[in-house]
């Protein structure tokens, strides 16, 4: 399901209350939709290899987009994403970001997989054996679902030029995708803006995307809990080269040096 | 622009904030380019100023030096190459190695599957460009053939910097991710000597001044060498690559020097504190490109936003192109013409 979110700037009031009316009512066909399957855990379980099979496929084709501090998830290079947050309380949830212009996997198989990784077996030593779905066997609570919407507006491609770990600083040179050398800008970044992990990794040269869009999380019973524009700074993870590639690089290689 | 006369050797030092070029005219119309960037145009500063010069005779380019990989360094190497046919073009010797070969190419290959430009990628098409012929490896103690009288001589690198091989490249990671960049004290990049009768100059690329930097350089120096009367600072007139003896024993009292401006770094160079240290060992000094880049100014709320996550928003990477123009006659006398975006040191 994608909602477009309509540009702020352009739109009168009327056109925004009706657009907006439009993806609420989306929105709460969709969760309804979730909620019947809920109700059937026994179909989800069944849809569970279907959903691995399109995730490895994902995670083979994409870059990585670390949206959360918790997990890493894999979505294709596309402009709208939707994250379905399933949270049983504060300790256990999970989470799965949908790349729109993917596949977009029903309802139902998102639903699998958050039931398959769901991460009580590792943080509540009380759950421990108990995932998923023997988990809502043994009398476990229906969980609050989000779902997060994103749209890209605007997206700037940076690689790091130099880190100042002392000033808690880096600067990076960044330009629009595809675009001519000439229009490159710098940017100083704050280190804070980025998690432990990322802060770790980050070296001269490691690239990275500035994205801006519109983000807007809903709750089950369809409550707006955020709506507005927001930027991240997303460290790249590029996908490895397949050896079919590798091979390729090393002939040129090969052929550079005899010529 | 008045041409240099056949035996008056000019040293054009470009810079624009984020890319630096030097041009040198060793006689004849004969130039040597070391380093290329391009101008507000797109087109390489070299081609530019060389198309502008008003003399009948033809300017050649007979060697091409790319003292390192950085892309502040290669923009436009190609064109330059394409245009003149040089008779020979130098880069760092640790890349004559099949492994590093290799890697440098494969690496390329992975970051350009990002969409994000690697500062391999001028080098890849110059390989492209370039045949076996005409491929120099740079290491100390080499000469690069000018054709003329004048001598180019390679202070850098350090064979022990080229034999440490990838560990000098800094090849630490899996190809595409990072850049490659020269950890210190390794330093591959390519320092120059120019001498024609006497007259001298030091072209310091970005060397640094590490044991096997610019120490090697003032270890290895024959005191009988005239004094060099011209310098382009090492590495934008940044500390680490920074030793006083550099200009207290190799230069002249009254050394003109270019530095060239870099903005994207997290202290852009040369800051006050370079200028500070700098003055006292300069005859005259200017820093070479535009003052300051300027700020994009945000147009939408997208925009404003993006700016929001920096600590000073949006910058312009290329600044203004300046041009230091240092020429000495055939009796010794040096003069310099500032052209664009020059300022004092």
């Amino acid at each position: 399901m994608t909602i477009d979110f309509p540009k702020i700037d352009t739109r009168s009031d009327v056109q925004r209350d009706a657009e907006s009316r439009v993806a609420d009512a989306a929105m709460s066909a969709h969760v309804s939709n979730l909620r019947a399957i809920w109700r059937s855990p026994e179909r989800a379980k069944g849809l569970l290899p279907a959903l691995w099979s399109w995730t490895k496929k994902s995670m083979d084709t994409s870059l990585s987009v670390p949206l959360t501090t918790r997990r890493t998830y894999h979505a294709a290079d596309t402009d709208r994403w939707n994250r379905i947050v399933v949270q049983w309380d504060r300790f256990h949830w999970h989470e799965e970001l949908i790349p729109d212009r993917a596949r977009t996997p029903q309802p139902s198989l998102w639903y699998a997989g958050a039931v398959d990784v769901f991460p009580a077996r590792r943080q509540s030593p009380g759950f421990e054996g108990l995932a998923g779905m023997d988990f809502l066997r043994a009398g476990g609570r229906l969980p609050n679902v989000r779902i997060e919407h994103f749209k890209l507006q605007r997206e700037l491609i940076g690689r790091v030029r130099e880190i100042n770990g002392d000033a808690g600083e880096f600067t990076a040179v960044l330009n629009e995708r595809g675009a001519d050398a000439e229009n490159e800008v710098v940017g100083r970044f704050p280190l804070a803006l980025l998690s432990d992990a990322d802060r770790a990794r980050l070296d001269n040269g490691t690239a990275f995307n500035l994205v801006t869009g519109y983000r807007r999380v809903m709750t089950t019973s369809g409550e707006v809990v955020k709506s507005g524009i927001e930027t991240r700074v997303v460290l790249r993870r590029p996908s490895p080269l397949s050896a079919a590639r590798v091979e390729e690089a090393i002939d040129e290689a090969r052929r550079l040096r005899a010529s | 622009v008045s041409a240099p006369a056949s035996d008056e050797l000019e040293l054009s030092i470009f810079g624009r904030g984020f890319g630096e070029c030097v041009l040198v005219h060793v006689g004849d119309r004969r130039w040597v380019l070391v380093d290329s960037c391009r101008d507000d145009a797109g087109d390489p500063v070299a081609l530019t100023y060389l198309g502008s010069l008003d003399d009948e005779a033809e300017d050649r380019i007979v060697a091409v030096v790319i003292t390192h990989w950085d892309d502040d360094h290669t923009k436009g190497a190609t064109n330059v190459i394409q245009a003149h046919a040089p008779r020979e073009v130098w880069m760092p010797a640790v890349l004559d190695n099949d492994e590093a070969f290799d890697f440098a190419v494969t690496h390329d290959v992975a970051m350009a599957n990002t969409g994000v430009p690697s500062g391999l990628s001028e080098f890849r098409s110059i390989l492209h460009h370039v045949d076996r012929s005409r491929r120099m490896w740079g290491i100390r103690r080499r000469d690069v053939d000018t054709t003329t009288s004048a001598t180019v001589f390679l202070l850098s690198p350090h064979d022990a910097v080229v034999s440490e091989g990838f560990a000098a490249l800094g090849i630490t990671q899996n190809p595409g991710f990072g850049e490659l960049a020269s950890p210190e004290p390794n330093d591959t990049s390519i320092a120059l000597w120019v001498n024609w009768d006497e007259r001298s100059a030091l072209l310091g690329a970005d060397l640094k001044n590490g044991e096997w930097g610019w120490q090697a350089v003032l270890q290895a120096w024959p005191s009988a060498r005239a004094p060099v009367g011209s310098i382009k600072v090492p590495h934008h007139g940044s500390p680490n690559a920074h030793l006083d003896e550099v200009f207290t024993q190799l230069c002249d009292a009254e050394v003109l020097a270019g530095v060239t401006r870099f903005t994207p770094g997290t202290t852009p160079r040369p800051s006050d504190d370079d200028r500070d240290r700098l003055r006292p060992l300069l005859g005259q000094g200017w820093v070479v490109g535009a003052e300051g880049p300027s700020r994009r100014q945000p147009r939408t709320v997208e925009e404003l936003h993006e700016q929001a996550v920096t600590l000073d928003g949006l910058w312009d990477a290329h600044g203004a192109v300046g041009q230091l123009r240092i020429r000495c006659d055939s009796d010794g006398q040096w003069s310099t013409e500032r052209i664009g975006a020059v300022t004092p040191v």
